[in-house]
C-alpha cells in the first residue's frame, strides 16, 4: 500500500509537468483574446498565467524529483481512505449529480431533485422505498418552499416542466 | 468622544433597534448555519427589507446579518466541513477534524469564544481610531498592497497539510485558476473557452462549497455504515472534557486569539484587500508562533482559536475603509455601503462631522451585536446534539442538496452548481492524493488582487521595478516576505534533519 | 431485484411528480398581461447604483402592473452577463433585464459577446444618464481643467489619472482629450470609482476620471470638480464647464435602462413603457436618482432603439480612433 502511494505520486508529477506544458503551449495561446501588443509598463494580460503555468511545471518537476529521492530511500506512506468498494460508490454519486443537473435543466427543479435524492438514499443503503419517498419528497418541498418564500429565490423552470 | 459615545448609546437604546439587532443576528445565524448557505445571502435577503426602514434600524438589521452569517458559516463549517463563507474556510481545517474525534462541542465553544473577543476587540478599534487609521490606510497604494499579497502567499506553507511541496502546487493551480475571466487591468478574456458566465471568473461561494463541502460529502458518500454506531458520523462524546473548553485550554489561547484580532483588525483596514484571508493569515501566524505546530490541521484547539478570531476581527475593521473612504472590503461591506448610499449617508471624512451620533450609535450597535449573537449561539449550538442524531445515510444527500441549491442561490445560475460540482470532483481528488485544498483556496483569493496592484504599480512607476522597494511601506512587507520565506525554509530542513535523526 | 409491490411504489411516486409539475404549468396566466411576476434581471451588484434605481423603478412599477418585479442580481462584465441570459429567455415579457447601454454600444465592439447588440433585444425604457467628471484633489496645483491640460502638455507621461476601469466611458473620455489636445497621460484602471477616488485621495495618482459616485463625494471630501464629462452644465456645480463647453465633441451618453428580448408582442412593450414612463415622473423616484446626482430622461422604447442604433457606429469610430480595437469584435445585427 505504500509503494502504491508513490508510485500515485510519480504518476500525479508527470501528469502535473504535463499538463502544464500542454496549457503553456497550447491552451494559453489559444485561449486569451488579445489583439494588441502592449508596452511593458503594465505586463501582458499572458504574463500572470504563463508565469503561474511556469510555476506549477517547476514545482511538478520538483515533486517528481522529491518522490524518487524518497523512494530511494524506501519510506512508508499512509494508506488511502476509501478502499475500492467505496471508491466505485463515489464514482456512482459523481454520476449521479452530473445526470442531476442536467436532469435538473430538463425537468426542473422539484422532479429532479427527488429523483436525486431518492437515488443517494438507494445508495447509501436504504432500502425500504416508503421511506425513502418520503424523505426525498419532504426534503425536496421542504427546500423549495424555504428558498421561495424566505429567500425569494426562484429556481430553474425545466423545459419541460416546473 | 465620550459625549459622541453617549450620544449614540442613545439613539441605540430604542426597542426598535435592538429588535433589529435581534432580528438581523438570527437571521444570519439561520441562513449561515444551512450548509450551503452564506452570510451573503442572508445580507443580500435582508436589503430590500431595510429600504422604508429608518438608518439606524437598516443598518443594523445588515450588520447583525452580516456578523450572524459569519459565525453561522463557522457553525456548520466545524460540524460538516461545509464552510459558510469563505471566511470559515479556515476553521474547517482544525474544527472538522475535532468534530470527527466527538470534540465538536468543545470547538464550537472555542470558535464562540474567540470570535466574540475578537469582535468585540476590533469594535473597539473602530470606535476609538477609525478616521486616524483610515488616514494610514490611505497610504495604501498599489505598491503596497503587492507587497502585502505576496507576504499572505507564504501563508500557504502553513496551510498545506503534510505535504508542503503539493500545497504549493495547490496554490500555484489556484493562480492561475483565478486568471479565468477578464483580466483586470486590460479586460482581455483570459480562459474563458466561450463560456460567458465565466466572464467574470469561476464564482468563489461554488468553488468554495465545491472544494470544501462538496468534496468531503462525496468521500463520505463512498462509505456506508455497517454498525449502527457508525450510523452517526457527527460523534457525540460523553467525556465532559469534549464537551467545553476549560480554563487552561482558554488561557492558553488567549495569546492567539489576540494576534488574530490584531491580524483580522490590520487586514480589515486596508481597502482592496478582502476579508477572506485575516483567518487564513492569522491561522499561518499562530501555527508558528505555537509551541504545538504539529497539531494544526489535526485538531488543534489552538488553530480554531486563531481562525476564528481573525475572521471575526476583520468584520468590524472592514468599516473603517467602509465609512471613511467608501471602500467595501468585500461584497457584503459593499450591500452595506449601497444601504449607506440609499439613505444619503455618504461615505467619507465628513460622515463622522455631520452624522456623529448616527455613526457611533452605530458602533455602540456592533458592540451589543456581539452580545446578542454570544447569546443566541449557544442556543445554534444545541443544534449540533440534533445533528448528531442523523444518521449518515440521511445527512450527507441532504447536505449535498442544500450545497446545490446554495450555489444556485448566489447568482441564480445553474452554471455555478456545474461549477460546484466540478470543483467537488477535483477536490475529492486532491484529498485522496494529498493536495490541500486550503492553498488553492489561498491563492485563488489573492491572485486577482495581487495581479491587478502588481501591474497598477508597474503603470504607476513606467514599468521600473523600484517602485516596490522606495516606498517603506512595501519594502517593509517584502522584508517581512523574504524573513518569512527564510524562516520556513530553516523550519523544514531542522524539522526534516531531527525525522532523519529519529529514524535511525 | 425490484419486488411488485417497489416497483408499483415507484410508478405512483413518479406519476404523483408528474402531476405536482403539470399543475403548476395550469397556473400560468391567461387573464392578460401581466398574469404572473416578472423578473427584473439587474446586472449590476446589490447596492450599486444600478441595482437601486432599477429596485426603485420596479417597486414603482408593481403598483401599476398589478404583480410582482422580483428582481434577480446577475453580474458580470459589465452588463453582458445579463444581457446574454436575457437574449436567451422566452420574449413573453415576464423576463426584463436593467442594464446600461454600455452593454450594447461600447463593449461588444471590444470583445465578443453571444448576443446581437442591435437585434437581439427590445430596448423599454430609458430612465438616466449618470454624470461623470475629471476630479483632483483640492490642494492640487491646478485650479481650471486647462490648467491641468497645460501641465500635462509640458510634463509627458508625468500626469497618472486613475479610472473605474478599462474601456468605461470615464476612460474613453480622457483618451479623447488625450488624443485631441496631444498630451500623454497615463491611465491607471481601478475597479469601480469608490477604488479610483481613493487612489486620488492617497495620492497615488494625480487625477480621477470619476463616475456618478463623484457627487456625493464632492460635498464629504477635499476634492475639485474641474470639468464635467455631460452634455451641459450640472446644476449642483454652476461654475465648472462641461466637455462640450471645452471644446471636447465627447459626453457620457451612457442610458440606465430596462431591455426585453426581441420579439415580445408591441402591446406588452406598450404596457411596460407607460408602467415606467408613470414612475419616471414620481417624486420619490426623482429623490432615488438625486440621490446619486443623475440626470433624469425619459425615453421610450422607439426613441431608444433609434438612439442605440445611431450611437453604435459612432461608439465604433471613437474606439478605432483611440487605437483600442482595429474592428468590432461582434457584429451589431
Amino acid at each position: 500500500m505504500g509503494m502504491k502511494l508513490r508510485n500515485k505520486d510519480i504518476v500525479t508529477s508527470v501528469c502535473i509537468i504535463i499538463g502544464a506544458l500542454a496549457v503553456q503551449f497550447f491552451i494559453l495561446p489559444n485561449f486569451i483574446e488579445m489583439e494588441e501588443s502592449y508596452d511593458l509598463a503594465s505586463l501582458s494580460p499572458a504574463f500572470f498565467p504563463k508565469l503561474a503555468t511556469w510555476i506549477v511545471a517547476a514545482l511538478g518537476v520538483l515533486l517528481l524529483c522529491f518522490t524518487l529521492l524518497q523512494l530511494k530511500k524506501g519510506n512508508i506512506q499512509e494508506k488511502g481512505q476509501l478502499n475500492h468498494r467505496e471508491l466505485r460508490r463515489v464514482y456512482v454519486a459523481f454520476a449521479f449529480v452530473v445526470g442531476y443537473i442536467f436532469l435538473m435543466k430538463l425537468m426542473g427543479f422539484l422532479v429532479a431533485t427527488i429523483f436525486f435524492l431518492g437515488a443517494l438514499f438507494f445508495l447509501q443503503g436504504i432500502r425500504q422505498p416508503i421511506k425513502i419517498a418520503t424523505a426525498s419528497l419532504i426534503v425536496t418541498f421542504g427546500v423549495y418552499f424555504l428558498f421561495l418564500y424566505v429567500m425569494q429565490v426562484h429556481f430553474p423552470k425545466g423545459l419541460f416542466f416546473e | 468622544m465620550i459625549e459622541n459615545l453617549l450620544g449614540g448609546l442613545a439613539i441605540i437604546f430604542t426597542w426598535q433597534h435592538l429588535l433589529a439587532i435581534v432580528v438581523g443576528s438570527f437571521l444570519g445565524l439561520v441562513v449561515g448555519t444551512i450548509p450551503g448557505l452564506t452570510a451573503t445571502m442572508a445580507v443580500a435577503l435582508i436589503l430590500p427589507m431595510t429600504f422604508d426602514m429608518d438608518f439606524v434600524t437598516s443598518i443594523m438589521l445588515l450588520v447583525g446579518a452580516y456578523k450572524g452569517g459569519i459565525f453561522g458559516g463557522s457553525i456548520t463549517a466545524i460540524l460538516l466541513n461545509t464552510p459558510g463563507t469563505p471566511a470559515s474556510a479556515c476553521t474547517v481545517l482544525d474544527g472538522y477534524t475535532m468534530t470527527q474525534r466527538g470534540k465538536g462541542v468543545k470547538a464550537l465553544k472555542m470558535a464562540k469564544y474567540a470570535s466574540t473577543l475578537a469582535d468585540f476587540g476590533s469594535d473597539i478599534v473602530l470606535i476609538a481610531v477609525a478616521a486616524p487609521l483610515a488616514s494610514i490606510a490611505l497610504r495604501f497604494g498599489p505598491p503596497e498592497i503587492s507587497a502585502l499579497i505576496i507576504f499572505s502567499l507564504t501563508v500557504v506553507a502553513g496551510v498545506a497539510g503534510k505535504s508542503v511541496l503539493k500545497g504549493l502546487i495547490s496554490g500555484a493551480v489556484g493562480l492561475l485558476l483565478a486568471t479565468v475571466g477578464l483580466d483586470p487591468i486590460m479586460t482581455t478574456r483570459r480562459l474563458v473557452f466561450s463560456m460567458v458566465e465565466l466572464d467574470s471568473g469561476i464564482s468563489l461561494i461554488p468553488l468554495l462549497i465545491g472544494l470544501f463541502a462538496l468534496s468531503e460529502v462525496f468521500l463520505q458518500l463512498g462509505k456506508i455504515s455497517k454498525t449502527k454506531a457508525d450510523q452517526f458520523v457527527i460523534k457525540h462524546s460523553s467525556n465532559p472534557e469534549d464537551n467545553r473548553v476549560s480554563w487552561s485550554e482558554f488561557k492558553g489561547c488567549l495569546r492567539t486569539i489576540f494576534r488574530g484580532t490584531v491580524i483580522g483588525t490590520g487586514i480589515g483596514i486596508i481597502p482592496g484587500i478582502g476579508t477572506g484571508i485575516a483567518s487564513f493569515i492569522s491561522y499561518g501566524q499562530a501555527k508558528r508562533a505555537s509551541k504545538k505546530p504539529q497539531e494544526f490541521g489535526e485538531g488543534s484547539i489552538e488553530g480554531i482559536a486563531a481562525s476564528e478570531s481573525g475572521n471575526s476581527a476583520v468584520v468590524g475593521a472592514t468599516f473603517i475603509p467602509l465609512m471613511t473612504m467608501g471602500i467595501p472590503g468585500d461584497i457584503i461591506t459593499a450591500v452595506i455601503m449601497g444601504a449607506f448610499l440609499m439613505q444619503g449617508f455618504i461615505p467619507g471624512p465628513l460622515l463622522f462631522e455631520e452624522h456623529a451620533h448616527m455613526i457611533y450609535a452605530i458602533f455602540m450597535g456592533f458592540i451589543i451585536c456581539d452580545i446578542v449573537y454570544f447569546v443566541i449561539g449557544s442556543f445554534f449550538m444545541k443544534y449540533a446534539a440534533y445533528l448528531s442524531k442523523v444518521p449518515r445515510s440521511f445527512l450527507f444527500p441532504i447536505v449535498l442538496i442544500f450545497c446545490v441549491v446554495g450555489s444556485y442561490a448566489i447568482g441564480h445560475s445553474i452554471f455555478d452548481v456545474g461549477i460546484m460540482v466540478f470543483f467537488g470532483i477535483v477536490g475529492f481528488f486532491m484529498l485522496r492524493y494529498g493536495f490541500a485544498t486550503a492553498p488553492f483556496l489561498i491563492a485563488f483569493i489573492l491572485s486577482p488582487i495581487g495581479e491587478t496592484a502588481v501591474r497598477q504599480s508597474l503603470l504607476m512607476s513606467g514599468g521600473s521595478l523600484s517602485i516596490f522597494v522606495t516606498r517603506p511601506i512595501a519594502l517593509a512587507f517584502l522584508i517581512l516576505t523574504l524573513l518569512s520565506v527564510l524562516g520556513l525554509i530553516r523550519s523544514h530542513l531542522k524539522g526534516t534533519a531531527g525525522g532523519e535523526k529519529n529514524n535511525k | 431485484m425490484f419486488t411488485k409491490t417497489k416497483r408499483f411504489s415507484v410508478l405512483c411516486f413518479t406519476m404523483c411528480c408528474f402531476c405536482i409539475c403539470l399543475f403548476g404549468q395550469i397556473q400560468e396566466a391567461s387573464a392578460g398581461y401581466p398574469g404572473k411576476p416578472i423578473t427584473i434581471l439587474v446586472a449590476f451588484a446589490a447596492g450599486g447604483s444600478v441595482d437601486t434605481t432599477v429596485r426603485a423603478l420596479a417597486a414603482g412599477a408593481e403598483e401599476i402592473l398589478g404583480q410582482p418585479l422580483v428582481i434577480e442580481n446577475k453580474t458580470g462584465g459589465g452588463g453582458s452577463v445579463a444581457l446574454a441570459v436575457l437574449k436567451g429567455s422566452k420574449p413573453d415579457g415576464y423576463t426584463l433585464a436593467g442594464a446600461t447601454s454600455t452593454a450594447i454600444v461600447r463593449i461588444p465592439q471590444r470583445r465578443k459577446v453571444p448576443y446581437a447588440p442591435l437585434k437581439s433585444f427590445t430596448p423599454i425604457f430609458a430612465y438616466a444618464s449618470p454624470p461623470t467628471a475629471v476630479v483632483v484633489k483640492k490642494d492640487s496645483p491646478w485650479k481650471t481643467f486647462e490648467e491641468l491640460i497645460e501641465y500635462a502638455r509640458k510634463n509627458p507621461g508625468k500626469v497618472k489619472y486613475s479610472t473605474a476601469g478599462s474601456g468605461s466611458f470615464m476612460h474613453l473620455a480622457m483618451e479623447m482629450v488625450k488624443l485631441q489636445e496631444k498630451i500623454k497621460w497615463i491611465h491607471i484602471p481601478y475597479k469601480g470609482t469608490m477604488p479610483a477616488m481613493t487612489a486620488l485621495l492617497g495620492g497615488h495618482v494625480d487625477v480621477c476620471s470619476a463616475g456618478p459616485e463623484f457627487v456625493s463625494m464632492s460635498k464629504s471630501s477635499p476634492i475639485r470638480v474641474l470639468a464635467t464629462q455631460t452634455k451641459e452644465r450640472m446644476d449642483e456645480f454652476p461654475e465648472v464647464p462641461s466637455f462640450p463647453e471645452l471644446g471636447y465633441d465627447y459626453y457620457n451618453n451612457t442610458l440606465f435602462s430596462v431591455f426585453a428580448p426581441a420579439g415580445v408582442e408591441p402591446e406588452i412593450v406598450k404596457k411596460l413603457e407607460d408602467a415606467f414612463l408613470r414612475v419616471a415622473q414620481t417624486e420619490k423616484f426623482k429623490k432615488v436618482l438625486k440621490q446619486y446626482g443623475m440626470v433624469i430622461f425619459k425615453i421610450g422604447s422607439k426613441e431608444y432603439k433609434a438612439f442605440l442604433e445611431e450611437a453604435w457606429p459612432k461608439e465604433t469610430e471613437v474606439l478605432k480612433k483611440l487605437g483600442l480595437i482595429k474592428k468590432a469584435a461582434t457584429n451589431p445585427n
